[in-house]
């Protein structure tokens, strides 16, 4: 009985286990971006902007860039010079031309851990 | 580990809320049903202790939920940045309301216990209320409004009248089943006709209050109908309401029967007890679906990726399907590798997708047709029809993945560490089992009772966990339109599972409605299979 018992509660946990991961966080929103997405920009931006649709805990978030050296560089975060509770700023060392992806990764104030991404490129000088 | 965290997240914050109601709805219970001043007797004290001790176990599964949703956010922001920033999380609000709850809920589990052994303690007994009063309030700072810009006071307040509400009504259904499960002796009746009627009000006021904060919220989170319709928050809100609407049918039948008692006396129903377990069901379903509603944006923030309702009705039109797949050798040459998993999904890719729904649709079809035929009870050979599931299995196991093995180049092992894979591989050996259980079961192969709940059950939760959506990260649109067809997939799993549980408990001829509900909603699944579209 005990192992029938197991068996169906394996069962059960198994079906758990096959379905959930379909989840993924996705609670923080970027509504506004600087670059934005899959933008071309003639010269390197000097800063990584983004403003979200909730309050982020602006101390515990990240922003990494990755060149087409395929290596991710963390960029130091600031919160926006205003203040705003969601909103995040992040200088951008000098960046040669091609095709870059960033990278967040930032808690909101609900407690809810969020990443995205968002590709833009830096063209090559006439 | 961020994308694994998010899924654990919301398992825990499903778990948390259980634990909430079930300590919450048991206060409520105990103190305005069951009512543990009224004079002693045997039954009532020993619903008294199992009432506590439910509580003590909700208070318990709530404080551990917690702790593990604390333990886990630090390490779901390490990463590239640098390691577990754990001193940094503890200082944020968030987790000091966190660790609060988690006080709170191991006073009230100490509380409960002590209870036990001294049930006519009034004191102890304003301890339990206050304690769960405490947490009621303390939901307010681990909610969805705390992210808000706007209205947050007030939306805090709403998120509290909603979840205490919600906690009352399924949390007391929890308890009532505990109470189902007592050993009655005759002469007995008159406590369970009592709590039942006195349940039944409790109730019809928890799901009056549910109702009215849900429309409130709504008005704040939705955005009208656009945003009902065409994001995946709108989308959970409607597929919540659709299990709520399920849920309430069967609360309809067992208020109608309680005021039938009322009117002429006499024991409650059995079949009362038996509605109330799936209401039960369906009420944790709309806890889980609560818990994965927290992890989307909300509708009205979703502007640039919300689908009109053109687009979305048009993924609801019927077209004949289409039984042409395009080749693997063409699928391979335009999708990336199985390992890019920021790769945008191409033509081939859909039309290989849709060719797997369109095939599992017709087996899914054939078998809900099969399980009719049976139902009528004239062909006997139509019990076989789970061994169907054979078949969908060894299709799902060869078409799943085409990037990986065995037609794709990505080997057996590299590929099962990819979710997604690993996913798929452990579904196609699950609906085996399916197949094997449920065959036996209708065939007489396994005569316990108790195999018969496996079917049910799986449906039901396999249901309830379809009804959250998985997110790209860089075409939110795109996978909502692919994925908006899953939520009445879902919510017809759920309807499933509960309806062939009732079937399975009540007497024939009984059992004759709900026996039908599940076939005739199996048979849908394989139709909005069988019209499935990606594009």
């Amino acid at each position: 009985m005990l192992l029938r018992r197991a068996l169906a509660a394996g069962l059960v946990l198994a079906a758990l286990a096959i379905w959930f991961p379909r989840l993924a966080d996705a609670h923080a929103l970027v509504l506004e971006s600087s670059p934005r997405a899959d933008e071309v920009l003639r010269a390197a931006p000097a800063r990584i902007f983004l403003r979200f649709n909730s309050r982020i805990e602006q101390a515990l978030s990240g922003i990494t860039v990755t060149g087409p050296g395929g290596r991710p560089i963390p960029l130091p975060v600031v919160g926006a010079p205003e203040g705003a509770p969601n909103e995040l700023s992040a200088p951008v060392p000098t960046l040669p031309p091609g095709r870059y992806l960033v990278r967040w990764k930032v808690l909101s104030a609900d407690g809810h851990v969020t990443q995205g991404a968002l590709r833009f490129t830096v063209a090559p000088g006439p | 580990m961020t994308t694994l965290a998010g899924f654990l997240n919301v398992v825990l914050r499903g778990a948390a809320l259980v634990g909430l109601a079930t300590v919450l709805g048991g206060v409520a219970y105990a103190l305005l049903v069951l009512r543990p001043f009224a004079a002693p007797s045997r039954l009532r004290n020993a619903a008294v202790g199992r009432c506590l001790t439910l509580i003590a176990a909700g208070a318990i599964l709530l404080a551990g939920a917690q702790a593990l949703i604390l333990g886990l956010q630090p390490l779901a922001l390490a990463g590239e940045t640098g390691p577990a920033p754990f001193r940094a999380f503890f200082s944020t609000t968030f987790a000091q309301a966190g660790l609060a709850r988690i006080a709170l809920a191991i006073a009230l589990a100490v509380t409960a216990i002590l209870l036990r052994r001294k049930p006519d303690s009034r004191a102890s007994w304003c301890s339990a209320a206050g304690l769960a009063a405490l947490l009621g309030v303390n939901a307010a700072w681990l909610s969805h409004a705390m992210g808000r810009l706007e209205s947050r006071e007030v939306l805090m307040a709403l998120e509290v009248f909603h979840q205490v509400a919600a906690a009352v009504w399924v949390g007391g259904l929890i308890h009532l089943v505990a109470f189902s499960l007592l050993r009655r002796e005759p002469g007995e009746d008159a406590l369970a006709s009592a709590l039942a009627a006195r349940f039944s009000s409790l109730a019809l006021g928890s799901v009056a209050g549910l109702v009215a904060a849900g429309i409130a919220l709504s008005l704040f989170y939705v955005d009208g109908v656009e945003g009902l319709l065409g994001t995946g928050y709108g989308i959970m809100v409607l597929t919540k309401v659709a299990v709520l609407t399920g849920a309430l049918a069967l609360a309809a039948l067992n208020f109608l029967a309680v005021r039938r008692m009322a009117r002429r006396g006499g024991a409650v129903p059995a079949s009362l007890w038996w509605f109330v377990e799936a209401e039960v069901g369906m009420g944790v379903t709309l806890l889980l679906a609560a818990a994965a509603l927290t992890s989307l944006p909300v509708a009205a923030d979703v502007r640039e990726d919300r689908a009109t309702l053109a687009e979305v009705t048009g993924r609801f039109a019927p077209k004949l399907p289409s039984f042409s797949t395009p080749r693997i050798d063409d699928l391979l040459a335009a999708a990336a590798p199985i390992t890019d998993t920021l790769a945008v999904r191409k033509q081939p890719e859909y039309q290989w997708s849709e060719f797997n729904h369109h095939v599992a649709g017709l087996f899914v079809f054939s078998m809900g047709l099969l399980a009719l035929v049976e139902l009528r009870g004239r062909s006997r050979w139509a019990r076989h029809w789970p061994l169907l599931f054979l078949g969908l299995a060894a299709f799902l196991f060869f078409r799943n993945d085409p990037r990986a093995w065995p037609l794709g180049p990505a080997g057996f092992w590299e590929s099962m560490l990819l979710p997604d894979v690993l996913q798929h591989r452990l579904a196609v050996a699950l609906v085996v089992a399916l197949a094997a259980f449920e065959w036996a079961v209708r065939t007489g192969r396994l005569r316990a009772p108790g195999w018969a709940y496996v079917f049910p059950l799986l449906c039901a939760a396999g249901g309830a966990l379809l009804l959250t959506h998985s997110h790209a990260l860089f075409n939110l649109k795109a996978e909502f339109l692919v994925e908006v067809t899953h939520a009445p997939l879902g919510v017809l799993a759920v309807f499933i599972g509960w309806a062939r549980w009732l079937e399975l408990r009540l007497p024939a001829p009984n059992n004759r409605v709900p026996g039908r509900v599940w076939a005739v909603a199996f048979t849908l699944v394989g139709a909005l299979l069988l019209f499935y579209r990606e594009g």
